[in-house]
C-alpha cells in the first residue's frame, strides 16, 4: 500500500514535469510578446532592450531551465501586464473558481445520483424518461450556449438572477447550474448503467429475500456496489469542471482563474498562462490520486500492488 | 480471423459482412439520431447549392430583422438577420459545413494517431508502452479546453489549428482503449498461430490485430464527434478559433451575444443547430456502441 502510494505520487510529479514542458513550449510558440508590450513606435534598439529585460533573448531550452530553477523557489515569474508575481495573481483568482466548481460539483452529484438511482427503481417510468432526456440534452449543448440561454430566459426575460459578476448566492445559481449540467449527464448515465448491472446480482436478490424494503435494497446494498465507476468518474468530472469553468466564467463575467487565463492568452502574458495551467493541472492530478486511493475505502476487495 | 482471410473476399465486403453478422439489426435503427443528422449532413455537403443568400452578403438596411413568422420579419430571411443584415439561415447552413469538416477530420486524425500508438504500446509493451502511456497521462492531466486554448493561442486561429487541437485532445482516448484491447487480443490463439506460421510483427499487427479493433475505433470516433463539435464551437466562441467573416456556429453565437436582449434569435438558432448535430451523433454513437461493442458501455 505504501509503495503504491509512493509510486503514484512519483508518477504524478513526472506528469507535472511533462505539463510544464508542454505549457512552456506552447506558450513560447505563440509569438513575440515584446511586440505587444512595446509602444507601436518603438525602435529596434528599444525592442531589443525590452527583450533582454524580459529574458526572451536567450534560447528556449535555457529559458526553460531558468524557469524550472525559479519554480523550485516558488517563483512563477511576473505578469508582464499587471507587473505582479504570476502565482499571486492566480491564487487571488482561485477561490472564485473553486467556489463555482465546488457548487457545480454538488449540483451534478445530487442530480446525477438521484436521477441515476431513481431511474433504476422504476425503469420506463416518467422519471426515468425525464432523466434520459435530461442527460442527452446535457451532453449535446455547449456550456456557453446553456449560459447564454439561461441569461436570456432568467435574467433578461424574468429578471430572477443577475446577468454577470460575483456576489451573493443569486450570482452563483446560473453559472453553477450551467457548469454542472454536462457533467451531471455523464454521472447519471454511469450511475444508471452501473446500477442496472448490480441490480441483477445475487446479493441484491439476497437482500430482497431477507425482506428489506426496496429503497433499502437500492440505496444501501446496490448503490454502494455501483459506486466505484461513479467515484472515479466524479474525480475526473471535478477536473473537467475546472476546465469548463473557463468558458462559463467568460459568459457570466465571473472573476475567476479561467477568465484570467483567457485574458492572459490574448495579451500573451506567458507567466500567468503557465501558472494558471500548472495550478489547474496540479489540482487535477491530486484529485485523481485521491480518487484512486478512495477506491479501497469503498470497495475492500480492491488491493493495491 | 486468420481463417476468414483465406476465403479471399475483399476487405471491405468482409468488414460489412462481419458488422451485419455481429448484430447491427436494422430494426432498432436510431431513427431520432438519423433524423437530426441527415439535414445537417445535406447542408454540409450541398449547402452552397441552395442557401437563400450568400452567407457573407451584408445589407445594413435589413439588419436585426426577426424570423419570418414574427411581426417585422420577411419571408426572404426565414430565420431573420444578424447585426450586419446577413441572412441567419444561410450562415447556419454554411456553419454546418465548417463544423462537419473540423470535427470529422480532427477526430479522424486523432483516431489514426491514437489507434497506431495504442496498438504499438499494447503489442510491444515494455519501455515503448511506458513512454507512450506516460505521454497519454500527461496530455490527459491538462483539461481539454485549456489545451485547445493553449494551442489556438500559440498557433493562431483558423481551421487548421482547430483540427490540430481536436487531434491533440482526442488521440489519448483512443490510445488508452486500443492499448487495452490490443493487450487482450494479443493473448488470443489466432495471434499465436500467426506467429507460429511465420508472420512478421507488422503483418500480425495489421492483418490480425487491427481488424479486431475496427469496431472499437469506429464506436469511439462516433462518440467523440459530438464532443469535438462542442469544443470547436467553444474555442471559436472565445475568439481563438475561426475568425470573422467565417460562418461558424460558435462565431455566430459570440457575435449575437451582444444583441441578446433585442435579437434573441441569433444565438438561439445557432445553438439549436449545434444541439441537433451533437444530439444526432451521440444517439447514433450510442446505438453503434450497443450494436458493435457492448464492452465499451462505460465510456
Amino acid at each position: 500500500m505504501k509503495r503504491y502510494v509512493l509510486k503514484r505520487i512519483l508518477l504524478g510529479l513526472l506528469t507535472l514535469v511533462g505539463v510544464t514542458i508542454v505549457v512552456f513550449v506552447a506558450v513560447r510558440l505563440s509569438g513575440d510578446a515584446t511586440l505587444l508590450l512595446a509602444p507601436p513606435d518603438a525602435t529596434q534598439a528599444e525592442l531589443d532592450k525590452l527583450r533582454v529585460e524580459l529574458g526572451l533573448d536567450k534560447p528556449i531550452p535555457v529559458q526553460y531551465i531558468i524557469f524550472i530553477k525559479n519554480l523550485t523557489r516558488g517563483d512563477f515569474g511576473r505578469s508582464f501586464r499587471y507587473n505582479r508575481p504570476a502565482m499571486q495573481l492566480v491564487l487571488s483568482r482561485l477561490p472564485a473558481t473553486l467556489e463555482l466548481a465546488i457548487l457545480a460539483f454538488c449540483v451534478l452529484v445530487t442530480l446525477g445520483m438521484v436521477f441515476g438511482v431513481t431511474s433504476v427503481m422504476k425503469p420506463g417510468s416518467w422519471l426515468d424518461r425525464c432523466g434520459t432526456v435530461f442527460a442527452l440534452l446535457g451532453q449535446a449543448m455547449p456550456e456557453f450556449w446553456i449560459g447564454i440561454m439561461a441569461i436570456l430566459i432568467f435574467s433578461v426575460g424574468l429578471h430572477w438572477f443577475p446577468t454577470s459578476g460575483r456576489g451573493g448566492l443569486s450570482h452563483l445559481v446560473l453559472p453553477s447550474m450551467t457548469l454542472g449540467w454536462f457533467s451531471a449527464a455523464s454521472i447519471m448515465r454511469l450511475t444508471r448503467s452501473a446500477m442496472l448491472e448490480v441490480m441483477g446480482s445475487e446479493f441484491v436478490k439476497m437482500a430482497r429475500l431477507k425482506g428489506n424494503p426496496e429503497w433499502v435494497v437500492v440505496w444501501k446494498h446496490a448503490l454502494r456496489n455501483a459506486l466505484i465507476p461513479v467515484v472515479s468518474m466524479g474525480g475526473l468530472q471535478l477536473g473537467r469542471l475546472l476546465g469548463g469553468a473557463v468558458i462559463v466564467e467568460t459568459v457570466f463575467g465571473w472573476p475567476g482563474l479561467g477568465q484570467l487565463i483567457v485574458d492572459a492568452v490574448y495579451t500573451r502574458d506567458y507567466s500567468v498562462v503557465q501558472a494558471g495551467v500548472m495550478v489547474t493541472s496540479i489540482i487535477f492530478i491530486t484529485l485523481n490520486l485521491v480518487v484512486d486511493l478512495l477506491y479501497g475505502g469503498i470497495d475492500p476487495r480492491i488491493r493495491y500492488e | 480471423m486468420a481463417l476468414m482471410e483465406k476465403r479471399g473476399s475483399s476487405g471491405k465486403i468482409r468488414l460489412i459482412h462481419r458488422w451485419l453478422k455481429t448484430g447491427v439489426s436494422l430494426k432498432r435503427l436510431p431513427i431520432a439520431g438519423i433524423c437530426f443528422l441527415i439535414p445537417i449532413v445535406i447542408c454540409g455537403i450541398f449547402g452552397p447549392l441552395f442557401y437563400p443568400h450568400p452567407p457573407t452578403e451584408m445589407n445594413l438596411g435589413h439588419a436585426l430583422r426577426p424570423p419570418a413568422i414574427l411581426p417585422g420579419g420577411e419571408w426572404s430571411h426565414f430565420l431573420g438577420t444578424d447585426h450586419m443584415g446577413r441572412d441567419l439561415l444561410s450562415r447556419l447552413i454554411e456553419g454546418a459545413r465548417v463544423s462537419l469538416i473540423v470535427s470529422i477530420v480532427g477526430v479522424g486524425l486523432a483516431g489514426l494517431l491514437g489507434v497506431s500508438l495504442g496498438m504499438i504500446a499494447g503489442y510491444f509493451g515494455g519501455s515503448i508502452d511506458n513512454i507512450i502511456m506516460r505521454i497519454v497521462d500527461m496530455m490527459m492531466s491538462i483539461p481539454p479546453i485549456l489545451m485547445a486554448i493553449l494551442l489556438a493561442a500559440s498557433l493562431g486561429g483558423g481551421m487548421t489549428t482547430i483540427i490540430l487541437s481536436i487531434m491533440v485532445i482526442f488521440w489519448t482516448g483512443y490510445a488508452r482503449v486500443i492499448r487495452g484491447e490490443t493487450l487482450s487480443i494479443k493473448q488470443r490463439d489466432f495471434v499465436t498461430l500467426a506467429l507460429v506460421t511465420g508472420c512478421g510483427r507488422l503483418r500480425i499487427l495489421m492483418k490480425h490485430i487491427f481488424p479486431n479493433l475496427v469496431n472499437t475505433a469506429v464506436v469511439l470516433a462516433t462518440l467523440q464527434l459530438g464532443r469535438a463539435i462542442i469544443i470547436e464551437a467553444s474555442i471559436t466562441f472565445l475568439g481563438l478559433g475561426l475568425q470573422p467573416p467565417a460562418s461558424a456556429w460558435g462565431l455566430i453565437i459570440s457575435e449575437g451575444r451582444i444583441y441578446l436582449s433585442t435579437a434573441w434569435w441569433i444565438p438561439t438558432f445557432a445553438g439549436l443547430a449545434i444541439m441537433m448535430t451533437v444530439l444526432g451523433s451521440n444517439i447514433t454513437g450510442d446505438w453503434l456502441r450497443d450494436a458493435l461493442d457492448p464492452k465499451l458501455k462505460r465510456i
